[in-house]
């Protein structure tokens, strides 16, 4: 938890990415298997934790402390992890003394500690704790760290530790899991790269890539491209198997509970990539009418009959068990 | 309020402390500039403020310059008026106003920790006390300087490749973070922006600790690493600091405790030392001045006044005529 603390402490305050990379690998390299990931957990957004709900804490402090002066200082420092972990009132002697918990003890920890418990545990922490690891605590527990690392970052940093194509842990990061020992294990060469079921995951899409006019059109033949309509709404990816049809929105978040409409006919293994779209009868209607329908959890008939949604399909990446870049294009 | 108005005028002598605009007599706690303005007709301080005003703003910026000694009272009609010292800066002053048995004290900027630079702060005991709030919020608690100064050694021996530049406020900061990296063992010479040169060469004259001091603009050569070099914080992100390869930014301010205005501010190493009172100093101050009434000025007063009124004690906050939101100097 001390050295997470610190790292996350060191991570916020630098301004390069390169920086922060380089912070990550140090990390990684003097730590064990276990508790980088662990904090792997932590820094990605794959494994979402939120032990205490934000007004849950609140509440805590409230009890705990003065509420008018608590409320005023929250409002003036705007982060409630931050205005806890300066508010906070302990002995600093004993958080220089005492030892806290391994990130991975503390994570194991709450995820069985009930409720009740948690409270206690959590102010125990907080007491042992300077302000920076109070900081790091409250934001593990709430979820959500905003400290300006990017997933992209994290996987560059992972390649540069272990070593490995930064292509390769693209390919099977939406398959791996909290606590990724695999992923450290084959980082680490213990064992080999691993084995992701294509049909459950999301695969990184190629978006688009800016031309420079003035050197790349020299460079680019057009009988190597060919063009096809780009289309308004979002582009997502579809993945069909066993019956089960799920959507990703192009960032690898899941979005099918959304579009309960969006049904296929075939049972075979696909994954498709293309666009999103609303309208009848299969006719795009404009990019305001598909946001009636996009970040909704529930949603209702009268909307489906309305917008109803549909894909236009832009490729096929998977076919039955076979990836389809390795296909000819025109087959 | 009694002897004393919003401007800080002390009514039947029509003096002000610390104004804002140009008036026929003043008296000024300190040279900070939202404090001390040129222009006054008479200027009663300390004989540390006097100079460094000279230095900043030139010898003609008052007609006249009345110098006064801490505990030295001066009595206009039926007023003492006696300065103690602050603990700011060179020279700072609390200003205690006697007006027939009625204690009014105005601390103008001050910290109760011993900096060893300037005079301690002394505790004074007053009926009305005038303070200020910069850092009135619980969340604010200033940690040890000379803790805090370390994080710049340790990240010098870290990174030996690259220069340091701490941003300080050229007066008072930046001689309280060169002397603290002079006790805490560093030896080095320590380079300094021009705007530094004349307050440095002021305190060095006081016997302040700050070892061999060199002006960059001397420099022909700018590829030196493993430096420390201190600048004005307005620095830091101009584009004087460009000729710095390789450099790491830090900066020393109380306000540095939050960490989303270190990364605001692109401050790599923050260290959190002040020349105010935190929270704890500030409550700990009202209560033992034994002052019955409190008004709070520049900075959150709103949770200090809440504060006094847990406790008893009458407090109001006092936006001083033109002065703007406090930035920490």
């Amino acid at each position: 938890m001390k050295k997470f603390a610190e790292l996350l402490e060191n991570l916020i305050y630098s301004p390069s990415t390169n920086k922060k990379i380089d912070l990550l690998e140090g990390y990684f390299k003097s730590n064990n298997t276990l508790e980088n990931g662990y904090a792997l957990s932590v820094l990605s957004s794959n494994y979402k934790m939120k032990f205490i709900r934000v007004s849950e804490i609140k509440s805590l402090m409230h009890s705990k402390f003065d509420k008018t002066l608590f409320e005023l200082s929250y409002d003036y420092v705007g982060d409630l992890a931050e205005t806890i972990s300066l508010f906070w009132k302990s002995n600093m002697d004993i958080a220089n003394s005492k030892k806290l918990p391994l990130l991975s003890e503390f994570i194991k920890n709450c995820e069985n500690k009930p409720k009740k418990k948690m409270y206690d545990y959590l102010f125990n922490l907080l007491d042992l704790s300077n302000p920076t690891q109070r900081w790091a605590i409250i934001k593990i527990l709430s979820g959500g760290l905003r400290i300006g690392v990017s997933e992209k970052t994290v996987k560059k940093a992972l390649s540069k530790y272990g070593n490995k194509e930064l292509e390769k842990i693209e390919k099977i990061w939406h398959g791996l899991n909290h606590p990724y020992n695999n992923l450290f294990d084959w980082l680490d060469n213990k064992k080999p790269e691993p084995i992701i079921d294509n049909f459950k995951t999301f695969h990184p899409m190629m978006l688009s890539n800016p031309i420079d006019e003035k050197k790349d059109f020299q460079i680019l033949d057009h009988k190597d491209f060919v063009a096809e309509w780009k289309w308004d709404g979002i582009r997502v990816q579809i993945i069909i198997s066993n019956d089960k049809v799920v959507l990703f929105s192009r960032n690898g978040d899941d979005i099918t509970e959304s579009f309960p409409d969006i049904t296929f006919f075939s049972k075979k293994n696909v994954v498709i990539d293309g666009e999103l779209l609303v309208g009848k009868n299969c006719q795009p209607s404009s990019f305001n009418d598909l946001q009636q329908r996009l970040n909704r959890k529930k949603v209702s008939e009268k909307i489906i009959d309305e917008f109803p949604a549909f894909i236009k399909a832009y490729d096929i990446l998977f076919f039955r068990e076979k990836r389809s870049s390795k296909f000819e294009f025109f087959r | 309020m009694n002897i004393l108005d919003s401007r800080l005028n002390i009514k039947p002598l029509n003096i002000f402390i610390d104004p804002q605009h140009p008036v026929e007599k003043a008296i000024i706690s300190h040279a900070h500039a939202d404090h001390a303005k040129s222009g006054h007709d008479k200027v009663l301080a300390t004989k540390e403020t006097i100079d460094i005003m000279k230095i900043r703003y030139g010898e003609n910026c008052a007609k006249s310059f009345q110098v006064i000694n801490y505990g030295e009272s001066l009595k206009i009609n039926d007023v003492d008026i006696t300065l103690y010292p602050a603990g700011h800066i060179l020279g700072s002053a609390q200003i205690l106003i006697n007006f027939k048995g009625q204690k009014t004290l105005v601390t103008g900027d001050y910290k109760t920790v011993d900096d060893k630079i300037s005079t301690p702060f002394e505790l004074i005991k007053c009926n009305t006390l005038v303070s200020e709030a910069t850092f009135g919020l619980p969340i604010f608690r200033h940690p040890n300087a000379n803790e805090e100064i370390k994080k710049i050694i340790t990240s010098l021996n870290k990174n030996p490749q690259s220069t340091h530049l701490i941003g300080c406020y050229a007066l008072g900061k930046a001689q309280r973070v060169i002397n603290l990296l002079r006790d805490s063992g560093y030896k080095e010479t320590i380079f300094i922006h021009g705007a530094l040169e004349k307050i440095c060469r002021y305190y060095k004259n006081s016997n302040i600790k700050l070892g061999n001091l060199e002006k960059i603009s001397n420099l022909k050569d700018f590829d030196f690493k493993n430096n420390i070099v201190i600048a004005p914080p307005s620095a830091l992100k101009d584009r004087w600091s460009r000729r710095f390869k390789n450099k790491i930014s830090s900066q020393a301010s109380g306000w540095l405790s939050i960490k989303q205005r270190v990364k605001q501010n692109q401050i790599e190493i923050p260290l959190v030392i002040s020349d105010h009172c935190d929270w704890n100093e500030l409550t700990k101050t009202i209560t033992n001045t034994r002052a019955e009434k409190v008004l709070l000025t520049h900075g959150n007063e709103e949770a200090l006044v809440y504060w006094c009124k847990q406790k008893g004690i009458d407090a109001f906050p006092l936006s001083i005529h033109g002065m703007k939101e406090k930035v920490e100097k």
